[in-house]
């Protein structure tokens, strides 16, 4: 198995008002919309004097082909978070104030069932192939990869109305 | 002889810090089992009272279904409960037994195949071989695999609706 880290780091912090339900929702629903596969790695919920701390690390995949996969490994942190009551025309809404880190990291595996690394030759032969035959072939799938980071980055910072969120 | 593939390359995990139910937790995990026609088969069961911040709890499940005359799923449940200090409170006006500690949770999935061992000899082994990594391979992963996830995950979600996590949503 070959992981090649496409981007790495990437991050939207934000402090304000969060509706941690719709959030996951929005993010689950996003991944299987676009055909990745569930992979749901932490889900860790602490409750401290200060408030509720949520990590989540979602891992989702998607299989390009028998040989290519992409990967968009998506860390969240809540932190600080309090229950608050909004009054929006004579409505009382529940949601929870505080504090959230998104980290954005993408991947694309190759060989992912190590068909290719059962003998020396064959190893070899793989990374023959994946630097000169198959080099155009995997680069392809970048493009869609970072698009589909991007319009995931886009849909967080919508659902938070972060400003300058762009079209 | 059987072979036995993992659906996961690694385990998903929940863990919790605060106040819950231990003994809810228990029956949620028991009850899904039960509905979901898997055998339930326990096979750690400890609980020890260690130190002075509270006992330590743990589980060790193992339940397993058949699927057919081949194929039979295993779910691996490991639960850790630590610092378990149980007390009695008014829960929606009904006085309950809650525990306050934190906790880990992990579950992982195998699909065995041939559990009864009916390819033993020397060419049958090899054939199950063909069979299972060759030639039905695609159809396993798709079919089977993809079950016993769909499955995991129920009942991950089970564990997290019951524990009102703000995360309990399954859109899968």
């Amino acid at each position: 198995m070959e992981v090649r880290a496409l981007t790495f780091g990437e991050n939207i912090d934000y402090r304000g008002l969060i509706n941690v339900e719709d959030l996951y929702k929005l993010v689950d629903k996003w991944f299987k919309d676009h055909r990745y596969e569930k992979r749901e790695i932490w889900n860790f919920e602490e409750v401290y004097e200060d408030g509720k701390q949520i990590t989540l690390k979602l891992q989702p995949w998607r299989r390009i082909s028998d040989f290519v996969r992409i990967e968009v490994r998506l860390t969240i942190t809540l932190k600080k978070l309090t229950e608050v009551i909004l009054e929006k025309k004579d409505l009382k809404i529940k949601t929870m104030k505080g504090e959230a880190h998104f980290l954005f990291d993408t991947f694309i595996i190759t060989d992912y069932e190590g068909h290719w690394e059962t003998k020396p030759i064959y190893f070899f032969m793989k990374i023959l192939s994946e630097k000169f035959l198959y080099k155009s072939y995997v680069d392809t799938f970048e493009d869609v990869l970072v698009k589909d980071k991007e319009d995931l980055k886009h849909e967080v910072r919508k659902f938070l109305n972060m400003q300058r969120v762009g079209s | 002889m059987s072979i036995s593939e993992s659906v996961f390359e690694k385990e998903i995990e929940i863990r919790y810090k605060g106040i819950y139910d231990l003994e809810g937790i228990y029956k949620t995990i028991r009850g899904w089992l039960d509905s979901n026609r898997y055998d339930y088969m326990e096979k750690i069961h400890k609980d020890k009272q260690t130190n002075p911040w509270g006992n330590e709890v743990e589980w060790e499940m193992v339940p397993c279904r058949k699927v057919d005359g081949f194929i039979m799923f295993y779910i691996y449940i490991r639960t850790k409960f630590y610092d378990v200090k149980e007390f009695s409170s008014v829960v929606h006006g009904h006085k309950r037994n809650v525990t306050d500690g934190r906790f880990w949770i992990e579950i992982t999935g195998v699909v065995e195949y041939d559990y009864g061992g009916n390819f033993s000899s020397e060419f049958g082994k090899k054939l199950l071989n063909l069979i299972i990594k060759k030639i039905f391979k695609k159809y396993f992963r798709i079919y089977y695999h993809e079950r016993l996830k769909a499955d995991i995950y129920k009942l991950h979600n089970e564990i997290k609706e019951f524990m009102k996590l703000e995360t309990a949503y399954n859109a899968y």
